[in-house]
């Protein structure tokens, strides 16, 4: 059971990674193509500084998912240092639940904000409604909780690696 | 519900939930505490990251990463060797040069920490030196990073506090310069006091070798600085460019970045960037409900009333931050302070370019301070030493930032001089 | 007593400061202290388009904006970015006080909104660092930094303009260094930014009229008695004749102000001139916005 779970999360986990790195590919191309389209050609495009942010903040939200399976988020782990492994398990479980009541509310809201931009269209991009932007607050927050549980199971702490 | 937010943030922290989580969840309690609609969470936290300046920061993550990877920190630690690695103490003050240099090319310190340490520690303790020393001087010379432009705590600054980057950036390089100086002369000091160090020089590159080796990586931030300050383009496109310059140097020039490593790459910079811009999210939850509240207002009035000159003001902010420091990550602090005490500095006369400098160099120093330090944790991880061995070795170099940090405040021109001749004021 | 909260993202000592101040103080005033207002100034609830939101789903009451974001919200106010749609201040207030502006105010109401009232930010002017403009061809090749807004980047590029969306406090710097060569602001933003400084020419094209809108959250002005609804409508009213005030008066010092600080000031530019270069992009708005519309709004009298 608890392989089987690891297994479907560290696909799931693994496919949100790949949606987060395609999403920085695509701002900082998009970036570049802002500069060239300025200086090079004189023709400016307006949409593609709307995308950029926009597939930057879907790279957050993709890409927070395998910072919670990895333990990645940056923390004061002073305590956890100074715990012996009976209290350090209590921990994981409290930074846990901490985490999962603040995805919950990110999912839940989350929805029904995006719900609720469907009527707003975008600056710069007036075809498409905020909708597209707002979803991925809940649709990133799905693939937390599964992250989330997959480091209970399999608990890491990376935080290092990602601190800046 | 201020109350409600400080106190689950703080008790937070100190079980060890992470630091964005804790200032999320802070938040939402403090908007069912103040019987608001929780669409303010999700909203407030999209508005944070919704703001095209930011997007420098994974830009610069990205390019920091490639740079790496591309094998630019080895060729600076040759070239900054070349420099100032014949005299005694001379790997030391290597080290801080490498980071001076580095910095120019990274927006953070942490990654200036690993870049750099992960070629210097080893090299220190083979030289001789104790492994606790080398941590606490990789630590304290990293934060240089963030110091020296690029610097992401310098664009949070910019956003929060609607100061222009590019103006802040070049307002880095004075201080940056300071505190470089002042750690080599103190390194240098300390080692002939302590009789350490008298062979650093053996084996180093030629001058003229170095640089030509290094000379790629040096033309980053040429090309980068001068692109802003020559006017052709915006911080937040120079970012761009540098992701492009370091594909460019690594994979074709360097030939040290291969295909399949590009993933990697990305994932790393993926997950940085995700894990700041998350916190940096939260945080403008955070600021966005104190605001509504009008503690800021509170506060800066109440800071009018009581510090009434500008010198005490900045004292008080300073001796605050100092504090803060010890225990708050960075960008959040930058974020939910910046907008309550750069107004108020303007009132006092204060440069608000000058007084995102003050907040930069102090928060950077948070980043070596005991308990919380993330350039600590990293420097500690790197020379595979617990925190509390470096403490004695870290307090010298902690002074030699304060007194540097004095200078900073109470001389203005330091930070602002270079701006005003650039931008001709 | 209810508190509700407004804000801008300009200073308090502004046209839109003096607007909100002032509607604070009449709706006190007018509902005998039931209802109070707090103000907020600097953007520091958030920018337009995020303030404009909030008043949408309720977790802000009210909201006093540029109508730059409101189209994204209510498409039938776009037609009010067409350039030299207005041929003076006295044209375009009157048209938005008479029966197309208040028509206009109620298509608020099905997105969630009570519209208030029309106010303004001014006609926005064109200031650059290379030439005196007097006539379209003196534009041609000038790199400015524009809104993002559609009509206004069609018909910029209509004029030869290089348009270049930039964040706000970017915008002094780059116009120091020479990253852009121009901007064009109302003149009350030209003189609180100091854009005196960094550039040596302003042309009084006045191409665009940029109002503003004092915004409500409908359920919240639903749930007011009749007396009150008046109140507040009133007060955006009486809001709104300090806010022209305060333009009519910044129009009229910053002239002469921008002259002694050493700029060059066209003030007689021929708009006619630029209006025929328009031809081609305004037959697209006429297609867009319905000819018809255009045209009540040009010949309102
Ligand atoms: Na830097
Ligand atoms: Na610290």
């Amino acid at each position: 059971m608890k392989q089987a779970f690891l297994k479907f999360e560290h696909w799931t986990t693994g496919f949100s990674m790949l949606v987060a790195c395609l999403m920085l590919v695509i701002a900082s191309t998009l970036g570049m193509f802002q500069i060239v389209t300025r200086f090079v050609l004189e023709q400016p495009a307006e949409w593609s500084e709307i995308l950029i942010r926009l597939s930057l903040i879907w790279m957050v939200f993709m890409g927070i998912p395998m910072a919670f399976r990895q333990g990645a988020m940056v923390s004061v782990d002073v305590l956890y240092r100074w715990s012996p492994p009976k209290m350090r398990r209590l921990l994981d479980w409290l930074v846990c639940l901490a985490a999962l009541a603040l995805v919950a509310v990110i999912i839940w809201w989350g929805w029904d904000y995006s719900l609720r931009g469907r009527v707003q269209s975008m600056a710069g991009l007036e075809s498409i409604s905020m909708f597209w932007g707002y979803v991925a607050m809940p649709v990133g927050g799905m693939f937390c909780v599964i992250g989330l549980i997959g480091n209970l199971m399999d608990p890491q702490r990376n935080e290092l690696e990602t601190a800046q | 519900m201020t109350a409600v937010m400080i106190s689950t943030m703080v008790l937070c922290f100190a079980l060890t939930v992470s630091v964005a989580v804790s200032i999320g969840l802070a938040s939402v309690l403090g908007i069912h505490a103040a019987n608001a609609n929780m669409l303010i969470s999700v909203k407030e936290m999209f508005s944070a990251i919704n703001k095209f300046p930011l997007a420098a920061i994974p830009f610069f993550i990205l390019a920091g990463n490639l740079m790496e990877t591309g094998g630019i920190s080895r060729r600076l630690v040759e070239f900054a060797k070349s420099i100032v690695g014949g005299i005694q103490g001379g790997l030391p003050m290597t080290c801080v040069l490498t980071c001076m240099i580095f910095a120019a090319v990274s927006g953070s310190s942490v990654a200036t920490t690993f870049a750099i340490g992960a070629i210097l520690i080893p090299a220190l303790i083979k030289h001789g030196y104790p492994t606790a020393y080398a941590a606490a001087l990789q630590a304290t010379s990293a934060e240089l990073g963030v110091i020296i432009p690029p610097s992401i705590p310098m664009i949070l600054y910019g956003v929060s506090a609607e100061v222009s980057i590019g103006e802040l950036f070049i307002a880095g390089f004075g201080p940056g310069l300071l505190i470089g100086l002042a750690l080599m002369l103190f390194v240098h000091l300390y080692c002939r006091w302590k009789g350490w160090g008298k062979h650093d020089g053996d084996g180093r590159l030629s001058f003229g070798k170095a640089t030509l080796q290094a000379g790629w990586a040096l033309l980053m931030p040429v090309i980068i600085l001068g692109g802003i300050y020559g006017g052709i383009f915006t911080p937040t496109e120079a970012s761009a460019v540098a992701v492009f310059y370091a594909l460019v140097v690594g994979i074709v020039i360097y030939r040290e970045i291969k295909l399949q490593d590009l993933y990697a790459i990305l994932r790393k910079s993926v997950l940085s960037s995700a894990v700041i811009m998350f916190i940096i999210a939260n945080a403008g939850l955070f600021a966005f409900l104190i605001t509504r509240a009008g503690v800021p207002d509170a506060i800066g009035h109440w800071l009018q009333a009581v510090l009434q000159s500008p010198a005490l003001f900045l004292l008080g902010v300073n001796a605050a931050l100092f504090v803060i420091g010890m225990f708050i990550e960075t960008s959040a602090a930058i974020i939910v302070l910046a907008p309550i005490l750069a107004p108020v500095a303007v009132h006092f006369g204060i440069d608000p370019v000058h007084f995102g400098l003050i907040m930069v160099v102090n928060l950077a120093l948070g980043m070596i301070t005991p308990p919380f330090g993330v350039n600590l944790f990293a420097a500690c991880t790197v020379a595979k030493i617990s925190l509390d061995r470096i403490v004695t070795h870290l307090i010298p170099f902690v002074l030699v930032i304060l007194a540097c940090l004095m200078v900073v405040t109470y001389v203005p021109q330091l930070s602002l001089a270079l701006r005003d001749l650039v931008y001709a004021r | 007593q209810t508190t509700m909260r407004i804000s801008i993202s300009t200073a308090q000592n502004s046209h839109q400061g003096v607007a909100i101040d002032t509607f604070a103080k009449e709706v006190e005033k007018r509902t005998a202290g039931r209802y109070k207002v707090q103000t907020f100034y600097n953007g520091s609830l958030g920018g337009e388009r995020e303030s404009i939101e909030a008043v949408q789903l309720g977790t802000q009451e009210l909201a006093f904006s540029s109508t730059g974001p409101v189209p994204n919200f209510v498409p039938e106010t776009k037609i009010l970015d067409v350039p030299f749609l207005f041929r003076d201040k006295a044209h375009a207030r009157a048209v938005l006080d008479g029966p197309i502006g208040q028509d206009m105010l109620k298509k608020f109401d099905a997105k969630g909104f009570k519209a208030l009232a029309w106010a303004e930010n001014g006609f926005r002017h064109m200031t650059n660092s290379k030439r005196d403009v007097r006539l379209p061809e003196d534009l041609k090749g000038l790199k400015m930094r524009t809104m993002e807004n559609p009509v206004h980047i069609a018909a910029y590029k209509g004029l030869g303009i290089i348009t270049t969306p930039m964040a706000f406090p970017e915008v002094f710097t780059a116009l120091q260094q020479g990253t852009v060569d121009g901007q064009e602001n109302p003149l009350s933003v030209i003189m609180s930014a100091k854009f005196d400084q960094v550039q040596k020419h302003l042309s009084l094209t006045g191409h665009v009229y940029s109002p503003c809108i004092f915004v409500m959250n409908k359920a919240a002005f639903d749930k007011l008695s009749a007396a009150d609804k008046t109140a507040f409508v009133d007060a955006a009213k009486e809001a709104t004749k300090a806010n022209r005030a305060r333009v009519d008066q910044d129009d009229a010092s910053g002239v002469a102000e921008l002259r002694a600080k050493g700029m060059t000031v066209i003030d007689n530019v021929d708009k006619s001139k630029f209006v025929a270069i328009l031809a081609p992009v305004n037959a697209d708005f006429e297609k867009q916005f319905g000819k018809a519309n255009i045209d009540a709004i040009r010949n309102y009298k």
